[in-house]
């Protein structure tokens, strides 16, 4: 159900953007492909960026890590994409 | 065969049917840009309004705050290291930008360590970081002094004007609105949990969802607000589990407590807000630059830089969009603004200007 909206969304209401500008508060998130002192290298879909491993614990590779200016601030539930299906399906009921 | 999203659409439509007029706020810089760039707001029955709060970190920096980072960033010693958003908000006739443009060595930087390395690079100079942000931003802050004061940097400081969310949304509703549910800060969740925005249900009696930035995800949580309306509910509703956790971050949270402490802070549009601003403790507080520069700070003026007919403060507050202005696309626009909602990328009027009013 998930993967439909978004390529729905992608399709229909990808607004183009005159500006280019990326906003402050954006995560994005990415693979973590290794780790050494302290950081993870992060796989952006082939684009590789170091992030700081400070505000984690218990990082490995393969996690999928939301980074936000140079800092891994969580590593992302692949569950849980099953639990939001799970909550609009009740919000429907 | 029915899609998804006309599915999702018309679930909208039925419960709104059912609803009068309901105005939803989102409390995020992100949520208006993305609400703005997917063209939420055209798939909502009509009874259906969104509007934005005091999301925009850069937009709710009041202007003793841009004034004081100008005077700093002005002096001959200084290398002023900031978030981009933050160099075209203008004090008067200034803006950090133009002080760059007049060759003062000001720094953009996409991660607070940035400052760090140039402290490293110039032993000779002074480096200050404009620390803002809310709780997304502000545990990277913390990390930054943690590592300068590891590192026993000297020449480094930390301007620090972060705020947190859940005073403002507190004070800006508290006296009753017609705000009818609130679309919670995703990152800012990501860090102080779901459980931070169980008072908008327990205490402001309003129905409240966490909610992720794809565009679905913003429209299932709207989806559940408007149930959650419906049905007479108040409850806080985490629709944004992939990256969520009721309790937050604790790492960021320990880290946050280390190195800030809660004090009153002026907001642009909403005033001084007791224990919504966060302090760098006694402890670091060599890496204060309001400490360092006490003496050059102390004669910074406030006032006297808003654009008369600017309508920020209105618009941060919820009771007016960035079209009610006389000066929107016009005299005011992303590259030269007149007020912090233009300037800022994260600003409701940028997010109008950019994908159409």
């Amino acid at each position: 159900m998930i993967a439909s909206l978004k390529y729905e969304f992608n399709r229909a209401n990808g607004a183009s953007d005159k500006t280019g500008v990326t906003e402050m508060c954006l995560a994005i998130p990415g693979r973590i492909a290794g780790i050494r002192d302290g950081y993870a290298e992060i796989d952006y879909g082939g684009v590789f960026k170091q992030a700081s491993l400070r505000l984690v614990k218990n990082a490995r590779v393969g996690d999928y890590a939301l980074v936000h200016a140079g800092f891994v601030i969580q590593l992302l539930d692949q569950e849980a994409g099953a639990e939001l299906e799970k909550l609009i399906a009740e919000t429907r009921g | 065969m029915k899609t998804e999203l006309e599915a999702m659409k018309k679930n909208i439509a039925g419960l709104a049917e059912s609803l009068g007029q309901v105005t939803i706020m989102e409390v995020c810089g992100t949520h208006t840009a993305s609400i703005r760039k997917y063209a939420i707001r055209e798939l909502l029955p009509g009874n259906v309004k969104l509007v934005s709060g005091p999301g925009c970190p850069v937009c709710v920096t009041p202007e003793q705050d841009i004034a004081a980072a100008i005077t700093l960033a002005e002096r001959e010693e200084v290398v002023f290291a900031c978030f981009g958003d933050m160099m075209r908000v203008p004090w008067g006739e200034r803006s950090l930008y133009s002080l760059y443009e007049r060759g003062k060595d000001i720094r953009i930087v996409t991660s607070p360590l940035d400052a760090l390395r140039i402290a490293r690079e110039h032993p000779g100079r002074e480096v200050v970081y404009f620390g803002i942000g809310f709780e997304t931003t502000a545990p990277l802050t913390a990390a930054l002094i943690e590592a300068a004061d590891e590192c026993g940097m000297e020449n480094l400081s930390v301007f620090c004007a972060h705020k947190t969310i859940p005073p403002a949304i507190m004070q800006l509703l508290k006296g009753g609105s017609s705000i009818a549910a609130l679309l919670c800060p995703g990152h800012v969740a990501t860090i102080i949990g779901a459980q931070a925005f169980a008072f908008v249900a327990d205490e402001l009696k309003l129905p409240a969802a966490v909610a992720g930035f794809e565009a679905y995800e913003i429209m299932a949580a709207l989806l559940c607000l408007l149930q959650m309306l419906h049905r007479g509910e108040r409850k806080c509703v985490n629709m944004y589990p992939r990256a969520v956790t009721e309790q937050g971050n604790r790492v960021a949270l320990a880290l946050l407590d280390q190195v800030f402490e809660p004090c009153d802070a002026i907001w642009r549009g909403l005033g001084e807000i007791e224990g919504s601003g966060l302090r760098i403790k006694e402890r670091y507080r060599k890496f204060d630059a309001a400490c360092k520069f006490k003496t050059v700070l102390g004669g910074v003026v406030d006032g006297a830089g808003e654009a008369p007919g600017c309508i920020c403060a209105r618009i941060l507050r919820g009771q007016s969009i960035p079209t009610d202005c006389p000066h929107f696309g016009g005299a005011c626009q992303p590259e030269r603004p007149l007020g912090p909602c233009m300037a800022s990328s994260e600003g409701s009027c940028a997010a109008y200007y950019r994908y159409g009013g």
